[in-house]
């Protein structure tokens, strides 16, 4: 038997697209070290996120609807303390959508 | 027309230009400065920050020459001292002392003057990486000024170009850290910064600062 998900309980993805000059691993570890460290300092649980390389030193942090506001916090905080070219070019809620914003970046920082 | 405003303290000169053309390019379209510069780039108003004892002498002084004006009191008497006086735009929240220095009673006596509190961003993450304990204080202080019916504004206070960042990472940083909704987190960096530099509060609140200054004479 199958059961149908009502849209509104779905977990909606977010893409953020990122340009940081490092590796991919570089990147991720730091990610994730900086989440575990917020989630520490605030008392909350750990925000999951997947990284995944476009080329060209771009990224994209595939993360859930409720964890972009602190999958953003740590790029923010990595971009203060760890990477200072890091920049963050633009969220999407479709993949398709977040490499057309990895392209263009000047119109993608207005909308944020 | 509300736009996305930052208030930002570059070290040198040089530093100065960069900055602003960063955040005019990010977003945002005025950018208040910290400091003692000679001219201002286009897009740029002038900010600044007084020691709370140097209110009121000094804080007239300068109150014509600078758009806003903002004292850091480290204690909560010097809180109450420094929001009692008009001549002050808002305070910046406690980022540095181990207890919060902003209460009900000031946030009362600055909604008189319509006056924020001033979450200073790259300060604040400066200094939380050490001290977990400096997020409790603002995000208290910020729910009692919201409580009072104050605009309370997030700001990156870069003081490099390495710490300008886009309004979206502002509005995260105020919506996970300060546990506020996006529609707040977002009137912070942009409604009530916008508010805080218009002409509609300038009318407002004209003559309040002006009164004083004049009753010392």
């Amino acid at each position: 038997m199958k059961f149908r998900i009502p849209i509104e309980l779905k977990e909606r993805r977010r893409y953020i697209c990122v340009y940081a000059p490092v590796s991919k691993s570089d990147l991720s570890k730091t990610i994730e070290r900086r989440l575990k460290e917020l989630a520490g300092i605030k008392g909350c649980g750990i925000h999951r996120f997947t990284l995944l390389s476009l080329g060209d030193n771009l990224f994209l942090v595939k993360t859930a609807e409720t964890s972009v506001a602190a999958v953003l916090t740590a790029l923010l905080v990595s971009r203060y303390e760890d990477f200072p070219l890091l920049e963050v070019r633009g969220i999407s809620g479709t993949l398709r959508r977040a490499k057309e914003l990895c392209v263009v970046p000047s119109t993608v920082e207005r909308r944020s | 027309m509300p736009q996305y405003i930052d208030i930002l303290a570059p070290e040198n000169e040089e530093q100065l230009e960069l900055m602003v053309r960063r955040a005019i390019s990010l977003g945002f379209g005025a950018v208040g400065i910290i400091g003692d510069f000679s001219g201002l780039p286009k897009g740029a108003f002038r900010v600044s920050i007084v020691r709370p004892r140097d209110i009121p002498q000094e804080a007239r002084k300068i109150r014509s020459k600078t758009k806003l004006l903002f004292s850091s009191p480290k204690t909560l008497e010097e809180s109450r001292r420094v929001t009692f006086s008009k001549l002050v735009d808002g305070v910046i929240a406690s980022y540095d002392t181990s207890r919060p220095n902003f209460d009900y009673v000031c946030a009362r006596q600055l909604k008189r003057n319509e006056g924020t509190l001033l979450v200073p961003v790259a300060w604040m993450i400066r200094k939380m990486l050490k001290d977990p304990h400096v997020i409790r204080n603002v995000r208290l202080e910020v729910r009692i000024a919201l409580k009072a019916g104050l605009y309370p504004v997030i700001a990156s206070m870069a003081r490099n170009t390495r710490e300008v960042v886009p309004p979206r990472l502002l509005i995260s940083f105020g919506e996970f850290i300060l546990d506020l909704k996006r529609d707040q987190a977002k009137s912070m960096v942009k409604d009530f910064p916008s508010y805080l530099i218009s002409e509609e509060r300038r009318i407002r609140t004209k003559g309040v600062a002006l009164g004083e200054v004049q009753d010392s004479h």
